[in-house]
């Protein structure tokens, strides 16, 4: 009887041993070589042999760990917040997510999302992006995106306007889109066109980090297109261009030169045209 | 009734696949009406020919018959209750569904089924637990649900394989009992046995079989009158197999 | 021939149906249930692709168990505690014996996938209501259809579980080789497309690989065939000369593994 006791005593002990045992093992684990380094995307045919008929589950897993990964970079201290082989994994597990199941969406969007914007890694996105025209027939956003990373990122305007046509054929495109695509194809006007395009995008973000994003952007781009403006009505004045921005304030046409929300300052070209001299601009290349 | 001409059968045993005999040119014939009590020490052939008999296993030579149809036919297995050693059913069923399916696969309507289930289940002392899933039966208990089995479609002839063993007193004289009812309706029994003692209340005729070889056949007031107990007759048939092995 | 098919069909649906190893069934329909909200309130947009490929994953999954563990354990208990010495004492033939098998075995195999169809379907619609905005093209007749493909796979496999038994003395064996038939019949496809445009991904392959791989492509079933969850996950159209041509497949092969697991039956002996 006495026995029986101790074992009953001896359950919770145990129980709580291994628990303890099993946070400092999992930690120990961690210091382990070779983790962090174990980023890897099996290759789509192995892949695609391996999963047996769980395709679509299999592809949601990948697509949601990558989501989780990403996540979790915005945690990091570190500039730049992902490294360029993290990239380079992100982009793999996008692909064998939309190998698996090439019509879920939700792969082509993230890689749209956070592809471009952050790493300027927009050919990688494009090609997913393409994919998703390819298969998903019935859906307007992958030629839309696709076709503004290529005007606007890119600038092959013979790209994006056949996309995004395709992508005004659509059920559900705006209209507009057929618009942006007749204008593109005669290349002017280019910063209106970037405007249109950005409110289109901005509508349909739907997370705050994009919009924030998309808002900056277009922020920045309806300063510039004001101050072309400005600069404009102020040579129909003078005759001349302004030598400097600061001019239009002193000549009564703006009352103050914007702030450009990258922390960089807006420049005037010698042809007339406003440019950022942030990153902003940069990063597109 | 039951007729086994000329068998022989041999399996292949072992990883070696060597052959061993295990019934030799064994002829039988059984006629209606008649209890047949199989005797023999272990390993004899007791069970391959009962196995014979419901063409589980198939002769590699020789016939056998019941009825008058060839073994190999389904349809003679309509007149055939049989018995088999230590009997396992289904865990999860009841001795009623046990019952109806026995009687289903003879094609009995359900009220034949119902009136002869109650009639059987009495007659084996399992009207209690009849409802109860078979997993919960004791041995005896199953055994006694396998004869219910055995009996449920009036068979005109039955197969009894052991079916004394592990039972306790009350069991072997339910069974005895039932054995000389059958006999009363006229029907033929065929049971393996060695419980000498049984054998010798209930059988009209006995066959011994030792080595795969049916060693003595006869009716067992002419054995008995020669050799006084059918103790003495068996012991003395063993012997003279086991030497005539060796030799 | 039905009603000595009938009796045999019944009992093995009582004896399976009354086996513990359903409730771990009903356990998988609970969890999926539970599981498909959770998840799908992970996922951004797709949220019915990702339902339904839950739902369909799940009842497939359960679906193997059963077969694997419920189907192969009915025949292979029959000959390894000699329950068939019972039965084929009976006035039926050794045909019968697996039709009979085979039927109640589709008879589980029915009553379990229509609990769990039911279960995926209504964790499914419960999703559609929280986000009915990502359901636009989902379809509940493909989402049925899926389902009953994947009946019929688990009736093919069951057919062939069958072979296995009739041909071999151990239920292990039978198990072993019944996994094995379902990993092939899942990747076979994969692995001749793989083996046959070797040089485009660039590896390379033997002739007597891409024999090999050939002969199995014909001798074992196709089961990615009957995997339909991709279309039903995003309501793709499903033609019905596919539904006519897989069914006839199914009828082709479930027939073929059947009448060898009789021919083999028929031949055995029961020491």
């Amino acid at each position: 009887m006495r026995s029986r006791g101790l074992l009953w005593l001896l359950v919770p002990l145990l129980l709580l041993g291994q628990g303890v045992i099993l946070t400092s093992a999992v930690a120990r684990r961690e210091q382990l070589p070779g983790r962090g380094e174990t980023l890897y995307a099996l290759p789509s045919p192995l892949l695609k042999a391996m999963v047996l008929e769980y395709d679509g589950i299999v592809s949601d897993f990948i697509f949601l760990r990558t989501l989780v990964f990403i996540g979790g970079t915005f945690e990091r201290a570190e500039r730049p917040r992902v490294r360029p082989q993290e990239w380079d994994w992100i982009r793999d597990s996008l692909i064998a997510a939309t190998d698996l199941d090439p019509w879920f969406s939700d792969p082509y969007y993230l890689a749209n999302s956070e592809m471009v914007w952050d790493a300027g890694r927009v050919l990688d996105a494009n090609l997913l992006l393409e994919k998703g025209v390819h298969y998903r027939t019935w859906d307007w956003l992958p030629p839309f995106m696709a076709g503004f990373n290529y005007y606007y990122f890119l600038h092959d305007n013979a790209k994006a306007a056949p996309l995004l046509m395709e992508s005004a054929r659509r059920p559900g495109a705006s209209p507009v889109i057929a618009t942006l695509a007749a204008r593109l194809a005669n290349a002017s006007d280019q910063t209106n066109n970037a405007i249109t395009f950005l409110e289109e995008m901005y509508q349909l973000a739907s997370d705050d980090m994009s919009r924030n994003l998309l808002h900056e952007r277009l922020t920045a781009l309806l300063d510039i297109q004001a101050l072309e403006k400005a600069v404009a009505m102020y040579r129909e004045r003078n005759g001349v261009l302004p030598e400097r921005l600061e001019n239009l304030v002193t000549a009564g046409v703006l009352v103050r030169i914007p702030v450009e929300p990258y922390g960089g300052r807006y420049r005037l070209e010698s042809d007339g045209r406003v440019v950022s001299s942030s990153d902003f601009g940069k990063r597109a290349e | 009734m039951i007729r086994i001409d000329g068998v022989s059968k041999s399996f292949l045993e072992g990883v070696r696949r060597q052959r061993v005999q295990a019934l030799s040119e064994l002829s039988l014939a059984i006629g209606e009406g008649e209890v047949f009590g199989f005797l023999g020490p272990n390993g004899a052939g007791k069970s391959t020919t009962i196995k014979l008999l419901l063409n589980l296993i198939r002769p590699d030579c020789g016939t056998a018959t019941i009825a008058g149809g060839d073994v190999a036919d389904p349809a003679v297995r309509r007149r055939i209750g049989f018995l088999p050693e230590n009997p396992y059913f289904y865990d999860h069923l009841s001795a009623d569904e046990l019952l109806w399916f026995g009687g289903k696969t003879c094609g009995m309507t359900p009220s034949a089924i119902d009136a002869r289930s109650e009639l059987l289940l009495h007659r084996v002392d399992l009207l209690a637990a009849r409802g109860r899933s078979l997993r919960t039966y004791s041995k005896g208990m199953l055994q006694r649900a396998g004869l219910a089995l055995a009996l449920i479609h009036d068979p005109d002839v039955v197969i009894l394989d052991e079916p004394m063993s592990g039972l306790d007193p009350v069991g072997r004289r339910l069974v005895v009992d039932l054995i000389l009812e059958l006999k009363s309706q006229g029907k033929t029994v065929f049971f393996s046995s060695h419980i000498l003692s049984d054998i010798e209340r209930i059988c009209d005729r006995v066959g011994i079989i030792a080595g795969g070889r049916l060693r003595l056949c006869g009716a067992l007031s002419e054995l008995l009158t020669e050799a006084g107990s059918l103790e003495s007759v068996f012991l003395d048939v063993v012997r003279k197999a086991d030497g005539g092995e060796v030799c | 021939m039905l009603t000595r098919l009938w009796p045999i069909a019944v009992i093995t649906f009582k004896e399976g149906v009354r086996n513990r190893a359903l409730y771990g069934i009903g356990a998988i329909a609970v969890f999926l249930l539970l599981g498909t909200q959770l998840v799908c309130s992970m996922i951004p947009r797709d949220v019915g692709k990702v339902a339904v490929d839950l739902a369909l994953s799940s009842t497939s999954f359960a679906g193997l168990l059963i077969v694997l563990f419920i189907g192969i354990n009915l025949m292979a208990k029959d000959l390894d505690r000699r329950t068939i010495y019972m039965v084929l004492a009976r006035p039926i033939s050794r045909g019968q014996y697996i039709l009979g098998k085979f039927c109640g075995m589709g008879l589980i195999i029915g009553a379990a996938m229509t609990l769990l169809g039911g279960a995926a379907t209504v964790s499914v619609l419960l999703t559609r209501v929280l986000y009915p905005n990502y359901f636009d093209k989902f379809t509940l007749s493909t989402l049925f259809l899926a389902i009953l493909f994947q009946v019929l796979s688990l009736l093919l496999l069951t057919a062939l579980s069958f072979l296995y038994s009739a041909l071999s003395s151990t239920s292990f064996i039978s198990l072993l080789l019944t996994v094995i038939t379902y990993l092939i019949g899942q990747v076979t496809t994969d692995i001749k497309a793989l083996v046959e445009t070797a040089d485009k991904v660039g590896i390379q392959v033997s002739a007597a690989m891409t024999f090999l791989v050939k002969a199995v492509y014909y001798l074992f079933p196709n089961l990615s065939l009957f995997d339909i969850k991709l279309q039903a996950a995003h309501g793709l159209p499903v033609p019905l000369t596919y539904v006519a041509m897989v069914s006839g497949y199914w009828f082709l092969f479930t027939a073929l593994a059947l009448v060898a697991a009789v021919l083999i039956f028929e031949r055995r002996e029961f020491p």
